[in-house]
């Protein structure tokens, strides 16, 4: 038996105090006798000192003392350590982002784990979390599974963070709150991040973590190779030509690296370019020279029929997909919140260009896809899309303007113009009646009702459009799959020190107060008796 | 109340004690002041007007030529009230009182059936206690005499009367001793004393003025008195103090 203040038996020496108290005030012994008649001619007197030293025996005062003792044993904490340490609770988090795949991270992370539980956190409480792309948790160690996006880690750290007294992240990516087993690779990775793909353009971004080198470059374009070297310390690469006949579009880097998953991206033709898009009402020129450059695009200014027609502070003319841009009432840009959607592609970081405002009550309805400060900017109902914003401000060189176009026309052609660019993780509107054949092995691509598909892993997923079959590879295309670069560190928390775990002890304090509460209505029943 | 063999037929030798001429209702073994009955003269006195015309002694008018009435006296039954206090203050002490009173019931009860048992079986403790009208004969009362209107209540009484006072032995000596709450049994009154030699040698003094104190107001009565404990055995009570005391003979 131990005890975690064994300083407070000091106060067992408030017992003498309730002797002293106990003789000072002496309770009278009650006594039923015929008659006071006498008594009561018998003066009352004080007791004498020497009546104090024979203190009568009182069962109560004993079950004061033990209250007190009781109490006092409660507050000192007792308790009585078990050899047996308590289970700790673990949560071991895996990150399953696209990059672990390079040199096999995620499955020597699977392995140190499955050693960790083995032989470190045995009979400890081990839960495992990772993303598919979803954030998981499962009691049993079952092998993560990767995603080939980028799996954003709070969410997954946060959960992990309720439930368990240490979390433990394999990682390539130090994180804040987590005990990292740090799984970084050298800084050779070269890769493409931005890709876009017209009849008349090719154009590619690269990114290069290593020392800077010429990079081979090959283009296909349907029958059609075209072989170059990027010069090096050249991060952009594009070939203009006629590519209208191609059905898709393949560009890949000669290298060898760590991951080579970024080194091809593919684009692949599903509809046909020709688009008529009428402008009416405030005819501002950046937009109307953000609609002209995009291919297959015709602009008409007016209310005449279109595929697409746009009104700017009036009502657009008739066509099959109507926008409506009407200028804010009034107050700064608040804090803008977009939701996935193809209308919003590419502009989830350029919030901020946006001089938005809330829409007129009779304009709100459908699905939001644009907030500010909570309040509706942007509702799109059926194959009408309203945008409160202000076209002027939005108009001053700023790419969301023409993003915003090409993502209107896109939408408008009920599905990727000329060549589409898939994306891991990216909502891509495909034209309607288009099923999904074939995808590759690992986690299932979403295809939602109205056309969207949603890939989580890269490869080659088999189409069958209205015009026919087609193969769309899934790119990926992300700048932070490509940041590889890193240092490979192992935890740097030992489990299997004493000074992590927690001693299993049982406490005894609480049964200490309970027996000097008792006791205490125990004296207390006895004193009421007494008097 | 059982009592054995050897004590009731040492009850069968004793007879209540009367120091006045007592009247009764039945006839009986004891002389009244009740004249005629019997065929023992006793005096003459003079006619007054409603005296039976039988009872003029002819013979004396034909001498004197006054009328006179003869008197004799009248044997009739003693009659006998027992009366014990039933008031709380006797917790201590009804068991014996009532054995007491079941004893004096037998005596009384050899000369005339007056006191039937089965009421001292019935007693209970507790409640207000009065002494009842006696109109003639023996009044006992067994009581602790600590209500001091008892004596109104015994002095309206004009019969002969016998009065036991009996106490507890912790009325006697006190086992008292430190702080005491002390309660009144009957009234529930309470006072608080300190309890020691001195104080029990004070009770002592008090107590005995208290008894004295009745005696002498019962002598003055020509009331008979008796104190006893009720630790005292009965048969020593009986054979010895209440023939002491002129209760018995």
């Amino acid at each position: 038996m131990s005890f975690e203040t064994p300083a407070a038996f000091w106060a067992l020496a408030s017992l003498a105090l309730l002797v002293l108290f106990s003789l000072w005030r002496q309770a009278a012994a009650r006594v039923t006798v015929p008659s006071l008649a006498l008594w009561k001619k018998i003066p009352e007197r004080n007791p004498p000192i020497r009546a104090l030293r024979r203190p009568r025996w009182r069962f109560e005062l004993l079950l004061q003392a033990l209250a007190i003792a009781a109490a006092i044993a409660a507050l000192a904490g007792p308790y009585r350590d078990i050899q047996k340490m308590q289970p700790r609770r673990v949560a071991i988090v895996f990150d399953t982002s696209a990059r672990m795949r390079a040199l096999h991270r995620l499955e020597t992370a699977k392995l140190y784990a499955a050693v960790l539980c083995e032989e470190k956190l045995k009979g400890d409480e081990v839960t495992f979390y990772d993303a598919l792309p979803a954030p998981r948790s499962t009691r049993e160690f079952t092998p993560a599974r990767w995603v080939d996006v980028h799996v954003d880690l709070e969410p997954l750290l946060a959960a992990a963070r309720a439930s368990s007294d240490h979390v433990v992240l394999f990682s390539d990516r130090p994180v804040e709150g987590a005990k990292l087993w740090l799984l970084g690779i050298k800084a050779d990775n070269v890769g493409i991040v931005e890709f876009t793909a017209t009849n008349d353009e090719v154009f590619i971004r690269l990114v290069n973590h290593g020392p800077a080198k010429p990079i081979p470059v090959e283009l296909v374009a349907g029958t059609t190779t075209i072989r170059e070297t990027i010069p090096a310390g050249q991060q952009v690469w594009f070939r203009k030509g006629d590519y209208s006949k191609a059905d898709s579009l393949r560009v890949s880097l000669g290298v060898t690296d760590s991951f080579p998953m970024d080194n091809v991206v593919e684009a692949t033709r599903l509809a046909d370019l020709a688009t008529t898009v009428s402008v009416n009402g405030i005819l501002d020129p950046q937009l109307l020279k953000a609609l002209r450059s995009i291919p297959g695009v015709t602009l008409r200014t007016g209310t005449g029929p279109a595929k697409v027609a746009i009104g700017v502070d009036a009502a657009p003319g008739p066509g099959d997909f109507r926008v409506w841009l009407i200028p804010p009432a009034a107050g700064p840009p608040g804090v803008v919140q977009m939701t996935t959607h193809p209308l919003t592609a590419d502009l989830e970081q350029r919030g901020k260009e946006l001089v938005l405002g809330e829409l007129p009550p009779g304009d709100r309805g459908g699905e939001p896809l644009i907030r500010v400060d909570g309040k509706v900017a942007a509702a799109l109902r059926g194959r009408e899309l309203r945008l409160c914003i202000d076209v002027n401000q939005w108009g001053k060189s700023l790419a969301s303007l023409p993003i915003f176009c090409a993502n209107v026309v896109d939408f408008a052609r009920s599905g990727a113009s000329g060549f589409a660019v898939l994306r891991t993780g990216r909502p891509l509107l495909l034209p309607p009646g288009t099923t999904l054949q074939k995808a590759p092995e690992g986690v299932p691509a979403d295809l939602s009702p109205d056309g969207l598909l949603i890939a989580h892993t890269v490869g080659d997923y088999a189409l069958q459009t209205p015009a026919g079959p087609r193969t769309l590879r899934a790119n990926l295309l992300d700048e932070r799959e490509s940041d590889t670069a890193g240092v490979d560190r192992p935890l740097e928390w030992d489990p299997a020190q004493p000074a992590g775990r927690i001693p299993k002890r049982d406490d005894f304090g609480g049964w200490a107060a309970g027996a000097a509460l008792l006791l205490l209505l125990l004296a207390w029943i006895m004193q009421l008796r007494t008097e | 109340m059982v009592f054995d063999d050897a004590f009731l037929r040492k009850l069968e030798g004793l007879r209540l004690a009367v120091r006045r001429s007592i009247s009764g209702r039945r006839e009986g073994e004891r002389l009244t002041k009740r004249r005629g009955g019997s065929a023992d003269f006793t005096s003459h006195r003079s006619y007054t007007q409603g005296d039976e015309f039988r009872a003029i002694d002819w013979n004396l008018y034909g001498r004197l030529g006054q009328l006179y009435i003869k008197e004799f006296t009248r044997e009739e039954a003693l009659s006998v009230r027992l009366v014990i206090d039933t008031s709380a203050s006797m917790a201590s002490k009804f068991e014996f009182a009532r054995r007491l009173g079941a004893a004096l019931a037998l005596v009384a009860n050899q000369e005339s059936p007056s006191i039937p048992l089965a009421e001292l079986e019935s007693l209970q403790l507790g409640g207000p206690f009065a002494v009842p009208n006696v109109p003639r004969g023996l009044a006992i009362i067994v009581s602790d005499l600590w209500d001091e209107g008892l004596r109104s209540q015994l002095l309206r009484l004009r019969t002969e009367t016998a009065v036991i006072h009996v106490l507890s032995p912790d009325e006697l000596e006190p086992p008292l001793s430190g702080k005491v709450k002390l309660v009144d049994a009957e009234t529930g009154e309470s006072c608080v004393r300190f309890v020691g030699d001195e104080e029990r040698a004070e009770y002592r003094r008090l107590l005995g003025d208290h008894c004295a104190a009745w005696k002498k107001w019962c002598f003055d009565r020509e009331i008979n008195y008796l104190r006893c404990a009720s630790s005292t055995p009965l048969e020593e009570v009986v054979q010895v103090y209440l023939r002491e005391a002129g209760v018995l003979e």
